[in-house]
């Protein structure tokens, strides 16, 4: 054996207890090693949040797909060639960003989400091995293509297309694509989220908020837009307002929710509900008289003397004339007739006192102590609307208890949500929580409202000939904080309005907090804003106005007016008569209405001229 | 002695050897199917195409086997004329790559000539170059391997020279391994072992000293020891690899269906691509994969001592060329399992880079070449 051989033998040797080595080594780590890496570290699938619609389906939210660039430190092989040649493109200070690559040992963003141009040149530069260590990498975005429509209600997401606010904070799980989904799935979808809101609606309601905005430099104007008949929220306006699509830019201010978050002392509005309240403890009577000679006073055994402003002296003043001159004295001496507990207890019927659970971050249920803490003015003084504090949206569903023979309705925002296979997962429908007051109540509430409307009402100027609408204002005075009592010069402005009187349809509500200038009143400054919204909601929703024979629909179809259907002693000649004309006789007292089929009535069943009795049976055949 | 090899070689028509053949075609094969794997995620998101790398690897080895078929077919003696041309060709590349307009850096490493779009790594042709260059030298010296001045200093100074260049292209783990292979030419060729063992010496420290210059290493040793001291940082590439080790368990995960290389395991395609195929093929494609490159080295080494002690320089040209395909092989899939610092060698065959494939083609080429030329004599005896 030459040495040569003997040699290469020892090199042998060595050569084979490496490997034996190298394939124990393996049979350790990859069989034998007790800490498997967790199988459930997350793979990078594409997924896409689903979009936020209005109720016609028109996108207000969607999901964009944007490259962010990023770099692998270790493979950076010049930080200084690097960021300079990456500044310029990136619009970032090239030594700021040598110190960033610096500074950093691993993983880093560059710059996220830029644009499809930049990505571009980035892209050719990195496939030019320019850029050694720099990628892109998709990033799933939000773009909100209304920009500021919504945007309180829809909120935003944050870079890493979580929710951070609004309906993208509290519906995130909904929206975002479902975890449980096929793991193999190329791209995983979020469901698809209809909100209540009328694209249309929302901007007109913004228009008229960001109108009075600017036209009384307030600190802020909400106006809020419901049907009056399901409780669906179809306008949310909010001003000051930002774009969700760059909500970092914006101030915080800017970007509260306030219609739930802002709570307020209403002010006169507010007597609507104390006035029912009082009717409804049927402690007033609709002809129990009052005398108002400009003020309220009341002496306690304590001998503390409760002294309250009226705005005027209004003389002998009931129910539907307190309401109709907002007299401060007449509503306070009626909260006389009731004891602080009942008067608490009927008012948080209405909802005062607690959340509405609309689905909205940060709500608030406004103040309303509990009657034990109530000081010998608590009572009068939350009869008109102040020491007592609401939210916007708590006003507005309070008042679907008078559109719905007293039955207080939940508010809903969310429509439906439709899974990314077009299955309906979630419809929300009209969903009635309790009976606030009897429904005779409520019908007295919207006639009396109504006289607000008339000349010498205070809500005069909301009113829109041809049409009946229902209404109250309210200059509530702010609390000063520095001083703990009500300011001479802060005030917050509203109106409520219901339409129509005898079909309500909409609720429509403005509140302007602290307006600048020497126009301050709720009649004065909210009022004509209500009409200025109602002159566009009611030929867009289609609501029928009197004195005109042929009325705008929605801008397009043109209707004739149709007369109402009135059934007196005997029944009239249905046929040919459309099915949406006869909804009413589906609450007819005495007659029990079935419908079958869509369209116009083809026959009917008893004949035209059968006698109306209690109770008897209508059969109405549509075609 | 020549006149006899030379009539040797033209009356033989002997056939290569089939299974070295084999051998070859199956690692290329799987190789290519890893690379495809291991690169199309990544392939897809830098270029806009998964089959990127893949076609730019099947495009080096169709360079690659005609070379390979050159190298199987041309006279090895003639080879032995060439060497100082060979020298020459390779040492000059070697510097080129110090030039500013050829140069073409990757990663901090100046590794790369640029020449019309492509880029070439002129130290992996020097491992071949100094496989042959040191063979030819060794095997001409023969038993004056005892006179140190004549015999052991001049290839020592080109070894050395070789070594700088390659250190100075920021390629220390290259340079380490054209010193391994050397040392081994040496020792195998008969040099005292005390001499053996004063290069030995020499070369540990300074190796030792050159791994602390640069901060990067000495982080990759760190790593080594402890890849959880800087998990985000060095320690990454380590415990990413580990990941995919264990993700594979004993049968894998199935070609494919691994996921370190979606972006957890960085370099996937290159330098850690056996980590991806480990974790796709499991502990038996493990096992598989080092039967398949010890088979080449048997088949390698038989082959060698075939020429012993007729052929020396075809001995020590076999063995240098066999050791240099297989301990490249090793080290790498040992850097992958953490038993060695993390290094820039590639697994030839199997990560994506022109050069490499092309020179180990060519490498196999040669032993087929060699495998032709064997004596008759032994033939089949191992």
């Amino acid at each position: 054996m030459s040495k040569a051989t003997r040699r290469f033998g020892i090199v042998i040797i060595l050569f084979t207890v490496f490997v034996l080595l190298l394939v124990a080594q393996y049979f350790k780590v990859m069989v034998l090693e007790p800490d498997k890496p967790e199988p459930e570290r997350t793979i990078e699938t594409s997924s896409e949040r689903g979009p936020i619609l209005d109720r016609n389906g028109r996108i207000l939210a969607m999901q964009t797909r944007l490259f962010s660039v990023t770099a692998w430190v270790p493979n950076i092989e010049n930080p200084a060639y690097t960021a300079e040649t990456l500044a310029p493109i990136l619009k970032l200070d090239a030594e700021m960003l040598k110190r960033r690559i610096d500074q950093s040992r691993g993983f880093l963003y560059i710059k996220r989400k830029v644009s499809p141009s930049t990505r571009e040149k980035v892209r050719r530069l990195i496939a030019d091995r320019k850029l050694p260590g720099i990628s892109l990498e998709p990033e799933y975005g939000r773009n909100y293509p209304e920009q500021d429509l919504a945007a309180h209600v829809l909120g935003f997401v944050g870079t890493d297309n979580v929710g951070l606010d609004g309906i993208e904070l509290t519906y995130n799980d909904t929206l975002a694509p479902s975890a449980d989904a096929e793991d193999n799935a190329p791209v995983k979808y979020g469901n698809q989220l209809f909100l209540t809101l009328d694209l249309n609606i929302q901007y007109m309601a913004e228009e008229v908020a960001q109108k009075t905005y600017e036209e009384y430099d307030a600190n802020s104007v909400m106006v809020l837009v419901m049907d009056a008949r399901n409780g669906e929220i179809l306008g949310w306006a909010n001003s000051p307002d930002f774009d969700p699509n760059t909500f970092n830019r914006t101030d915080v201010f800017a970007k509260n929710n306030r219609p739930v978050t802002y709570a307020y002392e209403p002010g006169s509005v507010f007597k609507i509900f104390s006035i029912a309240s009082l009717l409804e403890l049927g402690a007033l009577a609709p002809d129990t008289e009052f005398y108002c000679n400009g003020y309220y006073e009341r002496e306690f055994p304590n001998a503390d003397t409760v002294h309250i402003n009226c705005l005027g002296t209004h003389g002998t003043v009931n129910a539907q004339t307190i309401l109709q001159y907002s007299c401060n004295a007449g509503a306070a001496y009626a909260s006389d007739l009731v004891s602080k507990e009942e008067f608490h207890r009927q008012i948080t019927e209405f909802g005062f006192g607690s959340k509405t659970h609309l689905p909205f971050p940060g709500e608030t249920g406004g103040i309303f102590s509990e009657p034990e803490r109530w000081s010998g003015r608590t009572k009068p003084t939350i009869a008109i609307g102040q020491e007592i504090s609401v939210t916007a949206l708590q006003m507005i569903t309070a008042a679907t208890a008078f559109t719905n023979q007293g039955m207080l309705l939940q508010p809903h925002i969310v429509k439906k949500i439709v899974s990314p296979d077009g299955k309906i997962i979630q419809e929300n429908k009209r969903e009635p929580i309790r009976q606030a007051v009897r429904p005779e109540v409520a019908e007295a509430s919207l006639l009396m409202m109504e006289t607000v409307t008339a000349d010498g009402g205070t809500a005069h100027r909301a009113r829109i000939d041809g049409i009946r609408m229902s209404a109250k204002t309210g200059t509530a005075q702010k609390i000063d904080p520095r001083t703990g009592n009500y300011s001479e010069n802060s005030f917050v402005a509203s109106t409520m309005a219901i339409y129509p009187t005898d079909d309500p349809r909409l609720i429509t509500y403005i509140v302007i907090d602290t307006p600048q200038g020497d126009e301050f009143y709720g009649g004065r400054i909210a009022a004509p804003m209500i009409r200025e919204l109602g002159l566009k909601l009611i030929p867009y929703m289609g609501i029928p106005t009197e004195n005109e024979e042929v009325i705008r629909h929605s801008g397009v179809v043109k209707l004739k007016q149709q007369p109402q259907v009135e059934i007196g002693a005997s029944l009239p000649d249905l046929r040919g008569i459309s099915k949406r004309r006869l909804l009413p006789l589906l609450s007819h007292e005495d007659i029990d209405a079935i419908f079958r089929g869509e369209g116009w009535v083809k026959s009917q069943d008893p004949e035209p001229g059968t006698p109306v009795t209690k109770n008897m049976q209508l059969i109405l055949e549509f075609e | 002695m020549m006149n006899d090899r030379f009539y040797a070689e033209r009356v033989k028509e002997e056939r290569h050897d089939t299974t070295l053949l084999i051998l070859f075609i199956l690692i290329v094969g799987i190789g290519l199917g890893t690379l495809f794997s291991a690169s199309y995620y990544y392939g897809g998101k830098r270029f806009d195409d998964p089959f990127h790398f893949f076609y730019r690897q099947i495009a080096f080895v169709g360079v690659g086997v005609v070379l390979a078929f050159i190298s199987s077919r041309i006279p090895l003696q003639g080879l032995v004329h060439k060497t100082p041309l060979l020298l020459v060709l390779t040492l000059t590349l070697l510097a080129a790559t110090f030039i500013p307009g050829l140069k073409h850096s990757i990663m901090g490493a100046n590794r790369w000539l640029s020449i019309g779009g492509y880029t070439f790594q002129p130290s992996e042709l020097a491992k071949l170059t100094l496989v042959i260059y040191l063979s030819a030298i060794l095997s001409k010296k023969g038993e004056r391997l005892d006179d140190v001045v004549n015999s052991i200093i001049p290839p020592l100074l080109v070894v050395f020279l070789f070594t700088a260049l390659i250190y100075l292209q920021n390629d220390f783990s290259t340079a380490l391994f054209v010193i391994i292979v050397s040392l081994l030419l040496f020792f195998v060729a008969g040099i005292k072992f005390r001499y053996f063992l004063f290069l030995f010496s020499m070369v540990l420290p300074l190796a030792s000293m050159l791994v602390l210059t640069k901060e990067y290493r000495v982080r990759r040793v760190i790593a080594f020891l402890d890849p959880n001291s800087d998990p985000i940082g060095t320690g990454y590439q380590v415990i990413a690899a580990r990941h995919a080790l264990a993700s594979g368990d004993f049968w894998g995960r199935g070609f494919g269906m691994g996921t370190e290389k979606f972006g957890g395991l960085p370099e996937a395609h290159s330098d850690f691509i056996f980590a991806v195929f480990a974790e796709e093929m499991g502990f038996v494609g493990v096992v598989f994969a080092v039967v398949l490159f010890l088979a080449l080295a048997v088949r390698g080494y038989s082959l060698a001592l075939q020429y012993e002690p007729s052929d020396r320089f075809s001995f020590m040209l076999t063995l240098g060329l066999t050791s240099c395909l297989v301990f490249q092989a090793l080290v790498n899939m040992a850097v992958v399992v953490g038993m060695v610092p993390a290094t820039g060698l590639p697994l030839p065959f199997f990560s994506h880079g022109g050069s490499s494939m092309v020179i180990s083609l060519i490498m196999a080429g040669l032993l087929l070449n060699l495998s032709r030329n064997a004596p008759a004599s032994a033939r089949g005896e191992l």
